[in-house]
């Protein structure tokens, strides 16, 4: 056991009369170790970054209107009505899980950060710095892949957590709703992982992944939810919609059109597919970042 | 990873581990009505209505006098009721506008386990009222005032008296149920008329009196330790000024409804029926069936009999606007029926019972 270090030496060669031996060259680091790696780099920088007011801000948003919801309620204003039913917390809740979370904020962090992880560094012109590291250049992708969905899911689930507990016990108790507020921090995270997956790629494969991301987002995905056929298996908001457990929409006429031309994805096939998207995509945008030769303006 | 960002990402745990262990444990048994404990749903009064109560009504009878829709409809209302008021304000010293602030009622059906027969239940009004005169008219017409634990309570008539004998619980701490009172005391009991607290009376059977003094006394589980009930009464407070929640079988087991909707309707668990009545009237009828495949099954019948009543509406144009406001809603397991009397149809269907005059 103790010879062995001895036979490797550099300086057991010179004392038998032998050429110095070679230092053996460092393995490159395996894709997840180096993923890793660069995933720890990538977390605090997002999370301090110059979009964390951003970010703050917007998932600020629901905690400060769920306030203002419960101040209204605690001084004793009569309660909000819609077309004569009135408006619980619960239903507040849903509402805001759908609208402001999984519409909103899920898809526009998702496209903030998913499409600067590459397009940033581009900016920046400090890709050449990561390329030139003795890594895979997919592991570069994946671990600021990770790094956004960590970030991403460590500050809008707390978030939804908070409104869950402002909104959500004004009419309803605590166990009955639990099992929904599960459902929605799954979608939470299951949209930001689809979307983020999505934007990642637009990022490492497009020019102006922020324009192409708010067309697919606010465009096409909200024009394609309504016209009947199959273009709404083309968005990643169909497979979520398939999802929300809340009753998101349920007034008169509205809900009438609605429920015309509103399908259902299975709960199976919409999970499968909302994992596949992030899945796929993210696998995507590797191998464009592995293949293409990314040319820094001077 | 710097200090920052670790603390950063211990707090988000933090808040995501508290608020999923909270809601773990009340999912498991723990914290089962944690909302109802946070806030107290409904009227005080409610610490009366015993848990097992089918039905649940209040109505705040001092807000609908006062609104404008009651202003209105008092101006065309024939000079009979008024007299008829001044006659009962005479008599017991109440005067219904002014000193009725808010009247609870709850209700359960017969205790056998069809649940057929004679049903259960209790008024409960709270306001200003002479107790004096209250218990003299009653002696003036042969009643009896006694006095259980420390309540005073009214008999009307001696020989009024309930064929088997009323026993007084051992203790007041004890919580009898209404149904084992029931039990002991079936029904026939005469109706008795208590002062349970300064400014609220029970009017109701002796049986339910007595379980509503032993329950107030002890403090034991009420409607409130009722999640279902509980928060049906929280959605409604505060919107509406008359409502009515509870079970429908409790409803449905004797009532002869058309049979199309006597059909779908065992498939409904809860109702909550509300109405806002201010300038006009706005009323709103929410079911919560058992499956989602009940709950449409119910809004198809429901939409059917409102596309009749719509084809019906041209012999009366002047109802159109509240057929027009007839809404079918809801999603998953919720069905809801709305519907809007404006103050505008008001005045109209005043004029037009002037002009008929």
């Amino acid at each position: 056991m103790t010879s062995a270090p001895a036979a490797h030496s550099p300086l057991a060669g010179s004392a038998s009369g032998a050429p110095p031996a070679l230092p053996v060259p460092r393995r490159a680091p395996s894709l997840w170790s180096a993923s890793a790696r660069i995933f720890e780099l990538s977390l605090a920088r997002m999370l301090w970054s110059r979009g964390t007011i951003f970010m703050a801000l917007l998932v600020g948003l629901p905690v400060v209107l769920a306030l203002l919801v419960r101040g209204v309620q605690a001084i004793g204003a009569p309660a909000m009505r819609v077309e004569g039913q009135v408006v619980t917390g619960p239903t507040i809740f849903g509402f805001m899980v759908w609208w402001l979370y999984l519409r909103f904020i899920v898809p526009v962090l998702a496209l903030y950060y998913g499409t600067a992880l590459v397009a940033d560094e581009v900016e920046d012109k400090t890709i050449t710095y990561l390329f030139t590291r003795p890594i895979a250049r997919g592991a570069v992708l994946l671990g600021k892949f990770l790094a956004y969905f960590v970030c991403t899911v460590m500050v809008v689930t707390p978030s939804l957590m908070i409104v869950y507990f402002l909104m959500g016990l004004s009419g309803a108790t605590l166990a009955g709703t639990f099992p929904s507020l599960l459902k929605d921090l799954g979608l939470v995270i299951l949209g930001l992982l689809a979307y983020g997956g999505l934007f990642a790629w637009v990022g490492a494969q497009f020019k102006r992944p922020l324009v192409i991301g708010l067309v697919f987002v606010f465009g096409f995905e909200q024009l394609a939810l309504i016209i009947p056929g199959y273009m709404r298996n083309l968005t990643v908001s169909y497979y979520l919609q398939s999802l929300v457990p809340h009753a998101v929409m349920s007034e008169g006429v509205l809900s009438i059109l609605q429920s015309l031309v509103m399908q259902k994805a299975s709960m199976a096939t919409a999970i499968v597919m909302l994992i596949g998207i992030g899945v796929a995509f993210v696998f995507l945008a590797m191998r464009v970042i592995a293949r293409r030769e990314y040319v820094l303006e001077q | 990873m710097n200090r920052t960002s670790r603390l950063f990402l211990m707090g988000s745990g933090f808040v995501l581990a508290a608020g999923l262990g909270t809601g773990l444990v009340a999912f498991y048994g723990g914290l089962p009505t944690l909302a109802s404990a946070a806030r107290s749903v409904g009227p005080d009064e409610l610490k009366y209505v015993p848990e097992a109560a089918a039905v649940v009504a209040y109505a705040n009878v001092r807000d609908v006098m006062n609104s404008e829709f009651r202003q209105k409809i008092k101006s065309v209302l024939p000079d009979g009721e008024a007299k008829g008021q001044e006659e009962f304000q005479r008599e017991t010293g109440i005067n219904i506008e002014q000193d009725i602030d808010y009247v609870l009622a709850w209700m359960t059906p017969g205790p056998n386990t069809e649940g057929k027969g004679h049903p259960i239940g209790l008024v409960l009004a709270h306001g200003r009222f002479d107790t004096a005169k209250l218990e003299a008219l009653a002696i003036s017409h042969g009643g009896l005032v006694e006095t259980i634990g420390s309540v005073r309570v009214i008999r009307p008539e001696a020989n009024h008296r309930p064929d088997v004998e009323v026993e007084a619980p051992q203790t007041l701490d004890a919580t009898p149920t209404v149904r084992e009172h029931l039990r002991r005391h079936p029904a026939g009991a005469a109706p008795m008329v208590a002062f349970l607290e300064p400014g609220l009376i029970a009017i109701g059977e002796e049986a339910t009196i007595r379980a509503a003094i032993a329950h107030g006394s002890s403090g034991g589980r009420s409607i409130r330790d009722n999640a279902d009930m509980a928060n049906l009464i929280g959605d409604l407070e505060g919107s509406s000024n008359v409502w009515a929640v509870g079970r429908m079988e409790a409803l449905t087991k004797n009532a002869q409804l058309p049979e199309p909707l006597a059909q779908h309707l065992p498939a409904v668990k809860w109702f909550s029926a509300s109405s806002h009545v201010g300038a006009g009237v706005s009323g709103l009828l929410r079911a919560e069936a058992r499956d989602e495949d009940s709950a449409k099954n119910l809004r198809d019948v429901l939409q059917g009999f409102m596309a009749m009543a719509k084809l019906h509406a041209g012999q009366k144009p002047e109802l159109a606007p509240v057929l027009q406001s007839l809404t079918v809603s809801g999603t998953g397991t919720t069905v809801a029926l709305s519907f809007e009397v404006p103050p505008a149809l008001v005045d109209a269907l005043i004029e037009l019972k002037n002009a008929a005059n």
